[in-house]
This record gives C-alpha cells, sequence and structure tokens, in this order.
C-alpha cells in the first residue's frame, strides 16, 4: 500500500468542473485541473488550466515556513533582435519599479508583507518569485497580478535602471574574466542566431533601449498564455484558486512566444581570445548542442552530466585525478546552458592546450569504455542529489517551473527525483559521438 | 493554546527528538533520526581550525584537505574514490577560522563502509612528496584565480588588514606567499593538528538509528579504554583596544587599467555584539534596514533604485567582529558620488525617527526569513554546531525569534548612534590608483593621507 503511495500517481482529468468563481468585469473563471501528483502521503502537486491560457502549479505544504509565489515567463534573450538585446533583462528589471508614475515600486508594496523577492532572466524564460508569509498569500497575488498586467514603462525611471545595468556590465564584463569567456564563446560559437549574446545582451544596444521599446514588449510577451504561476505552501487550494481567478482572470491571452528556429550547426571548430587577461591559464571550452525535447532531454542532460557535472566525472577523473593537466573542471549550470555544454578548466602550469583539448577528446572513449554498473551509479546519484534538493519548499517550485518551460510537463521533476532516469547507455553514447567531438568545439582564453 | 506552542516551539529549536550524548572520549555529540533524507549526513567538527595557522603558513589547511581528497595512504587515489563514487556516498575536509570539518554523506547501506574510509584517511592519509607537490601546485593556481576576482580579492584584503591576521579572521586560504612557503613537514604536522578529537563533537542527522552512528563512531575512533580527555576548545578573540585606531583609514589597492571600482566601508564598532545578547537584534534590525541587500533596504533603495549608481550594494556585520560595513561597486565616474550618498544615507539614519511601523515590517520578514533557514530538520540540527563554535546560550538560543519581537525603534536608534562612527572607519577601495585617487580627495582625504597597496604585496 505504501509503495501505491510513493509511485507516481499522476492522474490525468480532462475537465474538472469546480464551482464557478467570480472574476473581473464579472465574468465567470473555471479552472481546469489538468494532473495531480503525489509527491508523498502528505504532498501533492496540482496543475490547472485558465481559459485565458495562465497555467498554474499549486503545492499546498503545511510544513513550508513561508510561501513562495513563482512566476515563469516563457520569455528571454531568445527573443530578442539586434537593436534591442538585453531587453528581456532590463525589463525584468523595470517589473520592480512603479506600475505607473508616482506610483509605489513592487519593493515598497511587498516592504510590509515580511516578503522576499527578486527575479533572474534566462535564455527563454524570465523568473520572478516572491516570498511571503502564508497569512499574506493573497495580498501578494494581488499585488503581482497587477504588475504583471498593468507595468508602464517611463523614460525616468528606464533611465535610472540603466545606469544600474551599466554598473553591472562593468562590474562583470569589464572586471571578470569568467564573464568574459562566457560572453566570448556565445560569440563566438553562434552567429546571425540569438544565441549570438548572452542575457545582458550587447553594451551598445544597452543605451538604445527606449521605454516605447521595453513597453512593447511588455504588451506582446507578458500574457497569461506565456506564464506559469507556481505556489508552494500552507493555503487552502480552494482560496487560491479563487484569488487567482479574482487577480487574473481578466488578463486577456495574446501571442504565444515561440523560440527561434534551430540553429544551422556548422560543425566548425574555433578559437578565440577574450579582452580581459587572467591570473591563470583558464578556458572555456564549449559544444554546441541542440534542444531535445520530451523524453529525448534526458539524452542530452545525462551526457553532459557525467562529462562534466558530475560528482566523479569523466572529466574529473582525467583531467583532474590521473593526468593531473588542471586545478579545477567545473560545468555550468545546464539549465542556464541552452545551445551549449561548457566546461571551465584552470589549466596547471606545465600543461598545455593541446594536452587539455586531447584529454577533453579522449571523454568520448572514457564514456564508452565506461561499465554499465558505473553508469548506473551516476544515474544514481542524480536521483539522490534531486530528491535531496527539491525537500526545500522554494528548490521544488524551482524544479517543477524548470520542468515545465524546457520540456513541457511538470511530472518530470518528480519523476527524476523518484527513481533513476531509464536511459540507455547507448542512445547517450550515440550522441556524445555526435555532438561532443572536436569539430563542434568552440575553445575560449582569456587574452595572454 | 499550549499545545500549539510547544510545536511551535519544536519548528524553531528541532531539539525535541535530537539524541544528545558523549562518545567514549568524552566528545559531545547530537543526532537524529530522519528518514525523509535519503542519506545519513554526518559531521565532525574539530574546534580551532585555521585559526591555529600562522599567517605565514595559510594555505597548509587547504592542501592538507586536497592531500586528504586523495584517500588513505593504503589505497590508490582512483580506487578510494571509485570506492566513494560506487557507494553513493561523499566524504569532504574543510577548514574554516573556527574549525577543520569531515562531513560523510552515505546511503543508510553504505553508512558503516562509508565511516571506515573517513577514518582511513584521517588515521593515514597519503603523506608522501608527489602527493603533497600535486596539491600544492593545484591549491596555488586555485588561489592566483581568486586574484582575477577583485570582489573576492576586496573581501579578502580588507577582513585580514583591519584586524591584522588575527586567528579570528583567518580561513586557510592564505595568500600565494604563504602557500609558496608551505612544506611537506607542515603538511605533516597540520594534517593532525587540525584534526585532533581532543576538542571534537559530532553531530548527525537521516535514516541510520542514532545508536547505530554513535557504536559507528566509537568503534571506529576509540575503545572503552579511551581516556576521557575532551575539553572544549578555547577560541582566541579579538581584543577590542587592538583594532580601535581613532580616524578614518583609507586604503586604496592598486589594479591598473581597472573601470571597475570595489568598495568596503567599514565602521569598527565599539564592542563585539555576540549573537545570543539582546543587542544583536538592535544591530540585526539595523541592518536589515539600512543595507541587508534587499531591494526596499535604504542603501539599494536609495543608490541604486533612486540614483542608479550601482547595480548592487549591501551591508554585512558579524557576531564575532566589532564590525558593520558596506559592499559595493561602481564605474569611475559614478565612485565618488556613490561613497557620498553611502555617507548621506547612513547620516540620515542616525538622525531621523524610525517609524513603528518600519520596525514591525522588518520583523516580519526577518521572522519569515529565519524560519526559511530552519526549514528542514537538518537546518535547525546544523544551525546548533554554531552553539559549540561560538559558545552561545542555548536557552537564549531557544528564544531566539521573542527576543526578536522585544526590539523597539528606540533600541535600534541607539544602537545606529553608537556603532555608525565614520570617524572609526576603514574605507577600502580597488580600482585604478590613477582615477581613484582624483576621487578620493573630492571625498575629502588627502591622497597623501590614502594607504596604496600593491595586489602582489597582498599577503
Amino acid at each position: 500500500m505504501k509503495r501505491v503511495f510513493y509511485t507516481v500517481a499522476v492522474v490525468f482529468i480532462l475537465v474538472v468542473t469546480m464551482a464557478p468563481l467570480s472574476a473581473v468585469a464579472g465574468k465567470t473563471v473555471n479552472a481546469t485541473l489538468k494532473q495531480a501528483i503525489t509527491i508523498s502521503p502528505k504532498l501533492k502537486v496540482y496543475e490547472y488550466h485558465y481559459p485565458n491560457g495562465l497555467t498554474v502549479v499549486l503545492v499546498p505544504n503545511k510544513k513550508a515556513p513561508r510561501t513562495t509565489v513563482y512566476h515563469l515567463v516563457k520569455v528571454g534573450s531568445l527573443h530578442e533582435r539586434p537593436g534591442i538585446t538585453g531587453i528581456a533583462h532590463l525589463f525584468e528589471h523595470m517589473m520592480f519599479r512603479p506600475l505607473r508614475p508616482g506610483a509605489p515600486g513592487f519593493d515598497d508594496l511587498v516592504k510590509g508583507l515580511g516578503a522576499s523577492k527578486n527575479a533572474t532572466t534566462r535564455f527563454a524564460s524570465t523568473h520572478y518569485y516572491t516570498l511571503a508569509p502564508a497569512k499574506h498569500l493573497q495580498r501578494v497575488l494581488e499585488i503581482e497580478a497587477d504588475r504583471f498586467q498593468h507595468l508602464q514603462v517611463t523614460k525616468e525611471l528606464l533611465d535610472v535602471e540603466r545606469e544600474a545595468v551599466r554598473s553591472e556590465y562593468s562590474t562583470g564584463l569589464d572586471a571578470n574574466p569568467i564573464w568574459d569567456l562566457w560572453f566570448t564563446i556565445y560569440r563566438a560559437a553562434f552567429r546571425k542566431h540569438p544565441y549570438e549574446w548572452m542575457i545582458t545582451g550587447f553594451r551598445e544596444d544597452l543605451e538604445k533601449i527606449t521605454a516605447k521599446d521595453c513597453n512593447e514588449f511588455f504588451a506582446k510577451y507578458y500574457k497569461p498564455n506565456n506564464v506559469g504561476l507556481f505556489i508552494a505552501g500552507d493555503f487552502s487550494r480552494k482560496k487560491v484558486l479563487k484569488w487567482i481567478s479574482q487577480y487574473y482572470g481578466g488578463w486577456v491571452s495574446g501571442e504565444k512566444t515561440e523560440l527561434p528556429l534551430a540553429y544551422q550547426h556548422n560543425d566548425k571548430y574555433v578559437f578565440q581570445q577574450g579582452k580581459l587577461k587572467s591570473s591563470v591559464r583558464r578556458f572555456l571550452i564549449g559544444y554546441r548542442i541542440p534542444e531535445w525535447q520530451g523524453e529525448r532531454r534526458y539524452i542530452v542532460e545525462v551526457a553532459n552530466y557525467i562529462l562534466f557535472a558530475a560528482n566523479y566525472s569523466l572529466a574529473d577523473r582525467r583531467l583532474l585525478f590521473d593526468q593531473k593537466l588542471v586545478s579545477m573542471v567545473s560545468s555550468f549550470n545546464f539549465d542556464y546552458a541552452r545551445g551549449m555544454a561548457k566546461v571551465l578548466v584552470n589549466l596547471l602550469p606545465a600543461t598545455t592546450l593541446q594536452q587539455a583539448m586531447g584529454a577533453i577528446d579522449a571523454l568520448r572513449q572514457d564514456f564508452r569504455n565506461l561499465p554499465e554498473r558505473e553508469f548506473q551509479a551516476y544515474l544514481r546519484q542524480w536521483q539522490i542529489s534531486l530528491a535531496e534538493s527539491i525537500q526545500r519548499n522554494f528548490v521544488l517550485v524551482e524544479g517543477l517551473s524548470h520542468s515545465w518551460n524546457k520540456f513541457g510537463d511538470i511530472k518530470y521533476a518528480i519523476e527524476e527525483s523518484r527513481q533513476p532516469l531509464k536511459v540507455e547507455k547507448g542512445s547517450v553514447q550515440t550522441f556524445i559521438d555526435r555532438y561532443f567531438v572536436k569539430s563542434n568545439m568552440v575553445v575560449v582564453s582569456n587574452k595572454s | 493554546m499550549k499545545r500549539l506552542c510547544i510545536i511551535f516551539c519544536l519548528v524553531l529549536t528541532g531539539t525535541a527528538e535530537a539524541e544528545r550524548g558523549y562518545l567514549w572520549n568524552g566528545s559531545p555529540y547530537e543526532g537524529e533520526l530522519d528518514n525523509s533524507l535519503p542519506r545519513e549526513i554526518v559531521v565532525l567538527d574539530f574546534p580551532g581550525g585555521a585559526g591555529l595557522v600562522p599567517k605565514d603558513l595559510q594555505g597548509v589547511s587547504w592542501i592538507v584537505t586536497k592531500v586528504f581528497r586523495e584517500g588513505p595512504g593504503s589505497m590508490t587515489g582512483d580506487a578510494y574514490r571509485k570506492e566513494l563514487f560506487l557507494l553513493n556516498s561523499s566524504i569532504s575536509f574543510q577548514v574554516d577560522s573556527r574549525y577543520a570539518r569531515v562531513v560523510i554523506v552515505a546511503p543508510k547501506e553504505s553508512f558503516a563502509k562509508a565511516m571506515a574510509l573517513a577514518k582511513a584517511v584521517l588515521q593515514g592519509p597519503k603523506l608522501d612528496v608527489k602527493t603533497f607537490q600535486e596539491n600544492k601546485q593545484r591549491v596555488l593556481v586555485q588561489r592566483r584565480a581568486m586574484d582575477d576576482n577583485m570582489r573576492q580579492l576586496i573581501a579578502y584584503y580588507w577582513l585580514r588588514d583591519t584586524f591584522a591576521y588575527h586567528p579570528e579572521v583567518l580561513d586557510g586560504t592564505g595568500s600565494p606567499w604563504s602557500i609558496n612557503r608551505v612544506t611537506l613537514d607542515h603538511v605533516k604536522e597540520y594534517a593532525t593538528k587540525l584534526f585532533q578529537w581532543q576538542h571534537a563533537f559530532v553531530t548527525f542527522i537521516g535514516p541510520v538509528p542514532p545508536k547505530i552512528v554513535v557504536k559507528t563512531v566509537n568503534g571506529l575512533f576509540f575503545n572503552e579504554q579511551t581516556k576521557q580527555d575532551y575539553t572544549p576548545y578555547a577560541y582566541p578573540e579579538i581584543e577590542i583596544d587592538d583594532v580601535h585606531v581613532k580616524g578614518l583609514k583609507v586604503t586604496l589597492i592598486d589594479k591598473p587599467g581597472a573601470t571597475d571600482n570595489q568598495i568596503r566601508f567599514v565602521h569598527l564598532l565599539p564592542k563585539k555584539i555576540r549573537r545570543d545578547s539582546k543587542e544583536y537584534f538592535h544591530l540585526w534590525i539595523m541592518h536589515r534596514i539600512l543595507g541587508q541587500g534587499g531591494f526596499d533596504s535604504r542603501l539599494l533603495s536609495t543608490l541604486r533604485t533612486k540614483r542608479g549608481l550601482t547595480y548592487s550594494i549591501n551591508s554585512f556585520f558579524f557576531s564575532v567582529l566589532p564590525v558593520w560595513g558596506v559592499a559595493t561597486f561602481a564605474v569611475t565616474d559614478q565612485t565618488g558620488k556613490l561613497l557620498q550618498g553611502i555617507d548621506e544615507v547612513v547620516d540620515a539614519f542616525k538622525k531621523e525617527r524610525i517609524r513603528k511601523q518600519e520596525i514591525a515590517e522588518v520583523k516580519e520578514k526577518l521572522t519569515s526569513s529565519y524560519k526559511a533557514s530552519m526549514e528542514l530538520a537538518k537546518d535547525r540540527l546544523f544551525d546548533r554546531i554554531d552553539y559549540r563554535h561560538y559558545n552561545l546560550n542555548e536557552r537564549f538560543m531557544s528564544r531566539f525569534l521573542k527576543h526578536l519581537q522585544r526590539v523597539k525603534a528606540k533600541d535600534v536608534m541607539r544602537m545606529a548612534q553608537s556603532t555608525l562612527r565614520r570617524q572609526h572607519g576603514r574605507l577600502y577601495l580597488m580600482g585604478d590608483k590613477e582615477k581613484l585617487l582624483p576621487i578620493v580627495a573630492e571625498y575629502g582625504v588627502e591622497p597623501k593621507a590614502v594607504r596604496i597597496v600593491n595586489i602582489a604585496d597582498i599577503q
């Protein structure tokens, strides 16, 4: 019986008619339950869809120390065009500004609620979160719904924020050699594709973006059918659904965001230097990889994990311990790494770049020689670390939102933490042999 | 109501299910059964830490932890790492200012084997020339890499400089100079010295029953005849008189060509304020209102949100060091305005009355974030490790949030007036000397009064 509880119980219910809920402008809005997933006997995840396209994921959790309200908008730097690169990130900043001249800013509004808040912009999404005591949930939703529907960017406020972002450029791009590598590698790897620029955009574009551009960007992309609202904490589902209906029900749907066409891989080896000097010989190495959706996405992530990201990864084994070529090998958060798997290495004084590249190239063969037992151990390690991390209310919400956005279904976040992934080593090998090859490699170094 | 109170207390202190006792050598332990965790976490704490190492050998503890990562002398490094990997376990070694620590993480079924491996490393690490040289080289490269990050480097320097490299501020990182001085003999000496059971204590949580954990630790490290020689460690503390020199002191760390400038403005407090004292809450609320990183803090809302002078500005304080400070950065043409702005915000805070409403809002926020930081049983248990390292009053700490609620606006004002003292400040700037000196002059400090430090000379 216990096992039944712990088995992922995904219940698809086509339409669950709920009690009519009041909404703005006298409309009645019904939420449709798409699925309910059991995490543990006392913890379930519910996914609802509203008629305006808004996806709502609720995780009632009496043990949560505070309630997480997390909005994921499916727009990021990949939706920008040359001339206004960086607008997704700049606009994210503007979301904390007053909704209209003279009004209080978002910070002032949530100040009295004991709330913490922040946001991040990524390639294909922008994430906003507010963490507040459960008793203030209704008010938080009211304030959030207001800014997501009614923000007006003015020139005066934009100019002030532009200065702050200039400072961000300066401390990152102008002063930190690792940021320099990160920016250089995308520009070197991708041409005439939105992967070419990083999330903060080109500096020259920052000066050009106008309040009108921001308002058009908002009007085009900040639509309920591009938004996932994730709430986890101590609350009554019925009440929360009613509040969402009340505050978000009148939000009119719009154009659905689409990712740009996949990058046309030309498999050309690229080497480039950044503009900053470094105290050590440091290289960022990337492999351009395609976007894979659904079940196949595991193959991409497992390949990156075993080669570079895992504790005791194949790169650790060969470069750090066996051949003793580097002082450090580190992988980047794969969630941020759309379009490219990357690994950062600091070379030891006696190591040549050719030696390091040769060792990295040999990882393909290392993977081929990896015994099935060890392959399975990596999958188990992945599962356990996920299971440990999603015990935290906020991390669970982040995992669900990531799964929904990148892979189209929240269920993957739960499944991955429950049992080791069902991935064949042969499929991963095929992927590695195709993409983790020197001809597909982009290498950048700091200025020598 | 009483039941509610009990539940509330349990949530906040997490002590109800913890099992406490003493190992065969007299070391205290504390642990819990938590079946929601996939793996057992055992923390062996050895007080003293990098504070035991002299300034000119800082870095030895970093090398020791790297050497320990190679496993016991009886196994090859590869065999050791592979065994841990296949056991789904990890053993990590850390050294910080007050402790050396071993953390063993293992599923129930691998627990005994992982613990035995930890013991093997602690009692017989690879202390040969080759392992030492390889790991010293790695540490040196990693430390040099830190010099690229201005934010890390200024944080490294101001703390050590302000407190004259007192053991309390030495965390084992070291400078390239001190790392270069480390020999194999030093590593041998500190591999033992840093991990002495005489002052150690053990904390654990996870799916392994506490009795089994205690039995395992006792069985591996002691026997029933082991002499009970445990004594709590007496940490050397900073004497307040040693750090107070009247007058604002300005130090400029020169990085030729830099366009970004890092700023640390440190106000020295007239005394240390412990985490288990009522004044801590006055300082905490003052810190929260002024600049604890939140968008609604006064420093950020004024200097970033309203004036756009920087991307980030926050304040910091330490419960064992007499200091409250501001950390920020700016492009050159904004640096002068930012320095003036910090003073304006701080001065205004000392003069203006704090509204009761503002205090109430801050209390709510701190309560909320404190509860979030204690979300899981392991958070609450591991927080208690600090009680021992910092000799905190357990009874006081169990009423932590109650003390917070008692703070009044006048307490915070009193704290601000006695602690925010620019005239007892240390201003650290990092950037291009040529560009920064005129800015400092405009700020009111004669260039000749500015101490210039070359990055290469930082120890």
